[in-house]
């Protein structure tokens, strides 16, 4: 079954962009316009990744990312930050929102592909010991 | 013989009373031999004595009468002849007190006669009387006269002599009665006891008178006799005194002399002389009470009759008396009363004697019986052997049918070893070995020893003989009691093995199983517990428990077994004893005889030192929990402030909001936005993903995506060099080793050297090499300066990166082999798009910012930045930092604080983490751990804190935590937490080392209680946190 997944970013433009890169790669896509959008489909559809935009209008994305990752439902799926700020300060509070990882635009398409696989096959591997314990008990 | 009980007394009380009787008899006997023998020395004595005084009494008589011849032989007698005559007679008879001589005068012849004696005789001569008072008194007219005219005084009183002379004799009534009688009778008359003659009213005296008549004129009838009468001669003596002059020379004796006078027909006792005085005493006013014995004789004085008696007193006869029949009487009944105490012994002897003898008859015979009855019945073959060839001389039934044999008959005569196979199972011959056991039994008495017997089917059958040596009156023979062991042998065996699997069991036994008695001594041991103390059996057992495992005199206080001994149940503890190597759990169970006596226990000890470790790290996991839930609690106690800092943190991500509305945010944000969706549009075509291109669309589109990259550089730079320029840039100094930073950025590029076939070369060194700089900020101006090397060399150039320093700077060099940049160009290097010639190969062009902005980023460090080239040669890029020391970075840390919160009118907390004795700390963790350890905890710190804050690590153990924006009250709540993070920190710590590690903590706040950055430095320091 494919990986699914969730965009939160407010432009369109990016969006339409990242989903041709991310379904030609062979992945699920689904987006969110907002933080609060945003927060209900990664609680309802349990997305296998999150790629968060971090200026956003309302809710910035560094509140979107603690709230999903003290929300039981969405905390153990992994998430990337984009930013147009790529300061050690902004690295620095994403790490501290919760993120698992950070990427600066414009990036490398490459990169970003490499990054999402890298974190999808540790989930993997997570969910699947967490599974063996499961099954152990 | 002997008589029944009363017959027996009968006998003893005959011989008893007879003692007695034979006793007194004999007494009575001496009694009375002795009697007589002192009634015969008594007898004998006073006859002796009697004789003596009526001696002596004789020679007053014959003193006078010689006195009379005296005056026959002469008519005048002169005075001093009577005086010469009496002295002689005097010393004769020693009682004699006065002799005198008495004139008759009649009265018609008495002046003349007075005249011739005045002349003749002393001048004074008168013829008087005694009147009262012994005075002079004139006599009167009488008929005759007897007047003294000589006088004799055994001890010559001269004056009285003179008193005396002429004294009339006669008006003396008594003296003149005796003078009388003496004149008729013409014989010694004599006076009762007179009183004495004037010196002592208590001698008793008696005098004489011998009549003298005239020479040759006829005294035989009265009238003559009364005519022809001259006068007297008188003496006086003292009877006393004739006593003691009688007895004198003559011991006492214990005999007592009694006188008695007789006159008118009574007798009285005028006299005793005491022997137990000596001395005599005139009419003695006690009588002796009268004895058995006396001697009397009756005597006369003159014509008087005297009788003496004599007595003997308690002491004559006690002298006299031989002990004898009393000591014989004594003896007589001792010997009485012993004779009939040993025959009453004899008898009971006797009687005992015939008893036991009449015992041991009767034992004698029952035991006779029992050994008949054994010898025949006992299941033991008993047989005697003997000498000297030892063959068997008798065998019981039991011994005839334990060989198998007919009877008794085909025993007789065979020998011992007949009944045994030849050898013994030691492997001694029986002949040799029997002689052998035969003679020792000989030697000893008696002799058990085990046998190989054969019976006379053949069968050779195990027994234990025992040999007795028995004496009869002819010989010593053997007596032989042989039994079958068979049986007893498999038992034997079968115990042994029993043992065997027992002790095999016990001692494969891990634990350490001993067993104890009620004395704590060890009475068996296993071999677990003997290897474990690497002992000998022999050294245990037999010992007290405590002494030898726990090497004490007393028990182990806790110890199992003094327990099970006081209450008799199981036990157990565990015994800890540093001295036993582990600590053991010790079971004790106690152990009953048949009785349900307690007779000692079993003690099992095991090691759980394993248990123990577990135990151990449990307690210390429990500890740790204890520690985070504490510091949990702690953590809810400040929740309050918490929520504040909450509210703080809120104000915060609202200033990140307004970061949107910074100008470089919305530079980087509105400039970066559209760039990505360019070049992620061109990629995704260049990508194929929208679909297929043509070679040419697909080379227009690269160069598109290019320049799109360029652009995105060109803005980073410009921003960056932007907020250089506007003063904006912070740098996030920390103490970093430049050495690894160096190596690990300049690592990254090897891949992009090899590309173009260039060797990189790095020369950082190993050690630590520390200096204050932003990291980051120093990975940009390496990656810079080595982007710019690799570019500007050709291929299969060498590019060299070298990192030096010393105590004041550190300095990097980016060497490269490429074409160099001319000198005229040199000044221009570091100027805002300054661009070369492009260098030979490809790669996008420089922005033209990159060294400008390293310039300023080695500026900001206080450091210097310079090249040097030589075209053709190569350029040599270098920058050096200068090294403050840590005190002065710190300040210019605070100092950057305090200038950023007063422009926002805020406050700044410093908190001063120090770890004491940080140089010892370094030492036992090395400078590598030691940094570690700090950067941990500089983590743990800003980690709790969530909250804006600096924390700058010092070389010297010390930590400093810039709080923005926090007053004193946050900075207070801060520091506990600080304080709890990193106690629990260094205490969950494994080593122990790092575990004993102590800190203090101070706090000071800007602007409240500092100035500037020196006041709140050492306020935060001296404030120590006790």
């Amino acid at each position: 079954m494919p990986s699914r997944v969730l965009f939160i970013e407010d432009e369109d433009e990016i969006v339409e962009l990242m989903r041709m890169r991310l379904e030609a790669a062979g992945f699920t896509f689904t987006s969110a316009c907002n933080g609060e959008e945003g927060l209900v489909k990664a609680q309802k559809d349990k997305p296998d990744i999150i790629l968060l935009d971090i200026i956003m209008p309302k809710v910035d994305g560094l509140t979107v990312c603690r709230k999903l990752k003290t929300d039981g439902a969405t905390k153990n799926i992994p998430v990337i930050m984009i930013s147009a700020a790529g300061s050690k300060e902004m690295q620095e509070k994403c790490r501290e929102a919760g993120a698992q990882d950070f990427i600066r635009k414009p990036f490398e398409a490459s990169e970003l592909l490499i990054k999402i696989t890298d974190y999808l096959k540790k989930k993997e591997a997570q969910d699947a010991q967490k599974e063996n314990t499961h099954r152990r008990r | 013989m002997i008589k029944n009980g009363k017959g027996v007394y009968l006998s003893i009380l005959t011989v008893f009373i007879s003692g007695v009787l034979l006793s007194l008899f004999i007494f009575a006997q001496a009694y009375h031999y002795e009697f007589r023998k002192i009634k015969s020395l008594f007898d004998n004595a006073a006859a002796y004595r009697f004789q003596i005084i009526e001696n002596t009494i004789g020679d007053t008589n014959y003193a006078l009468e010689s006195f009379g011849d005296f005056y026959a032989a002469s008519e005048d007698v002169s005075n001093a002849e009577f005086e010469t005559f009496a002295k002689g007679l005097f010393l004769r008879q020693p009682y004699i007190f006065e002799f005198r001589f008495l004139k008759r005068v009649r009265n018609q012849e008495r002046e003349a006669f007075e005249a011739a004696a005045r002349k003749e005789i002393y001048p004074k001569f008168h013829i008087y009387e005694l009147g009262e008072n012994n005075q002079f008194a004139e006599v009167g007219e009488k008929a005759e006269y007897f007047s003294i005219i000589y006088d004799a005084v055994s001890d010559s009183h001269r004056p009285v002599h003179q008193f005396v002379l002429g004294l009339n004799a006669a008006s003396f009534p008594e003296r003149w009665l005796a003078m009388q009688k003496a004149r008729d009778s013409a014989a010694i008359t004599s006076t009762g006891p007179m009183i004495g003659y004037g010196e002592s009213d208590t001698d008793y005296v008696l005098r004489m008178f011998l009549p003298i008549y005239r020479n040759n004129s006829p005294r035989v009838d009265l009238a003559q006799r009364q005519n022809n009468l001259n006068g007297f001669v008188a003496l006086l003596f003292n009877l006393d005194d004739l006593i003691k002059s009688c007895l004198r020379g003559i011991p006492l004796e214990g005999l007592d002399i009694s006188i008695y006078y007789n006159t008118d027909g009574a007798k009285k006792l005028f006299y005793i002389h005491s022997s137990s005085t000596g001395k005599g005493h005139i009419y003695p006013s006690d009588i002796s009470t009268p004895m058995k014995l006396s001697w009397s004789k009756a005597f006369k004085i003159a014509d008087q009759d005297w009788e003496l008696l004599v007595t003997p007193s308690p002491y004559f006869i006690s002298q006299n008396r031989i002990i004898l029949p009393w000591i014989i009487l004594f003896i007589g009944l001792v010997f009485t009363l012993f004779f009939t105490l040993y025959l009453r012994d004899i008898i009971a002897g006797a009687k005992k004697v015939e008893g036991l003898v009449n015992i041991r008859t009767s034992e004698l015979r029952k035991a006779e019986e029992k050994y008949r009855v054994l010898y025949h019945a006992s299941a033991d073959a008993i047989m005697t052997l003997t000498p000297p060839d030892w063959h068997f001389a008798s065998g019981n039934p039991a011994t005839v049918k334990l060989f198998a044999l007919k009877d008794e008959q085909e025993f007789v005569h065979k020998k011992p070893w007949d009944l045994s196979p030849e050898f013994q199972p030691d492997g001694q011959e029986s002949l040799v070995k029997a002689k052998k056991m035969i003679d020792e039994a000989i030697e000893k008495g008696s002799n058990l020893f085990e046998w190989a017997h054969k019976k006379a089917t053949g069968e050779v059958f195990p027994a234990t003989v025992l040999l007795s040596r028995m004496q009869s009156a002819e010989s010593t023979y053997l007596q032989a009691t042989v039994r079958d062991i068979t049986e007893l042998k498999k038992a034997e065996n079968a115990l042994e093995l029993a043992n065997k699997e027992w002790s095999d069991t016990f001692n494969a036994i891990s634990d350490f199983v001993f067993i104890l008695d009620k004395n704590s001594v060890i009475t068996k041991v296993n071999e677990s517990l003997l290897n474990a103390m690497q002992v000998e059996e022999k050294d245990v057992v037999g010992r007290v428990c405590f002494e030898v495992l726990h090497k004490k005199n007393s028990p182990w206080p806790t110890c199992p077994h003094q327990q099970t001994l006081a209450d008799k149940n199981s036990h157990t503890e565990e015994v800890i004893d540093p001295g036993l190597g582990m600590p053991l759990l010790v079971t004790t169970s106690p152990i009953f005889d048949d009785r349900g006596e307690m007779i000692g226990s079993v003690h099992i000890a095991k090691d759980i030192s394993t248990i123990k470790k577990t135990e151990n790290e449990l307690m210390r996991a429990k500890e740790e929990l204890e520690v985070e839930a504490w510091g949990l609690s702690k953590a809810n106690n400040g929740i309050k402030v918490l929520y504040r800092e909450l509210e703080q943190k809120n104000e915060e991500l609202k200033k990140v909001d307004q970061l949107k509305s910074d100008f470089v945010s919305i530079v980087s944000h509105e400039l970066r936005t559209p760039l990505a969706i360019m070049k992620e549009g061109v990629s995704l075509v260049l990508d194929r993903v929208t679909g297929e291109v043509n070679a040419k669309t697909a080379s227009t589109l690269e160069m598109v995506y290019n320049n799109i990259n360029r652009l995105a550089k060109l803005i980073s730079d410009l921003l960056d060099i932007s907020k250089i320029e506007a003063g904006r840039l912070q740098l996030k100094k920390a103490l970093t080793d430049i050495n690894l930073l160096v190596r690990d950025a300049a690592e990254k590029w090897i891949p992009a050297a090899g590309k173009r076939y260039q060797e990189l070369v790095i020369n950082a060194g190993s050690e630590r090499l520390n200096v204050y700089v932003d990291p980051d900020k120093l990975i940009q101006i390496l990656n810079n300066l080595l982007s710019n090397a690799i570019k500007f060399t050709p291929d299969k150039g060498r590019i060299t990166v070298e990192v030096k320093g010393d105590k004041n700077e550190v300095g990097v060099s980016v060497v490269d082999t490429g074409t160099g940049i001319p000198s005229a160009d040199l000044p221009k290097v570091f100027g805002k798009f300054q661009q070369f010639d492009r260098p030979a190969g490809g790669g996008a062009k420089g922005t033209g910012l990159g060294l400008a902005i390293c310039k300023e980023l080695v500026e900001l460090h206080e450091g210097t930045i310079k090249v040097e080239s030589k075209p053709g040669a190569g350029t040599k890029f270098s920058f050096t930092i200068p090294r403050k020391d840590s005190e002065t970075v710190f300040k210019e840390h605070i100092s950057e604080g305090i200038k950023d919160v007063s422009e926002r009118n805020s406050s700044l907390s410093l908190i001063s983490m120090r770890i004491s004795e940080f140089g010892r700390l370094q030492k036992e963790l090395g400078p590598d751990r030691t940094h570690d350890l700090l950067k941990e905890i500089e983590k743990i710190i800003s980690e709790s804190l969530r909250r804006k804050a600096d924390t700058v690590v010092r070389d010297t153990g010390e930590l400093m935590i810039l709080l923005f924006d926090t007053s004193k009250e946050g900075a207070q709540a801060a520091r506990g937490r600080i304080e709890d993070v990193i106690r629990s920190f260094l205490i969950g710590s494994r080593d122990e080392v790092v575990k004993s590690t102590t800190f203090n903590v101070g706090i000071a706040c800007y602007p409240e209680e500092a100035k500037d950055e020196t006041e709140l430095l050492d306020k935060a320091r001296g404030i120590i946190h006790a």
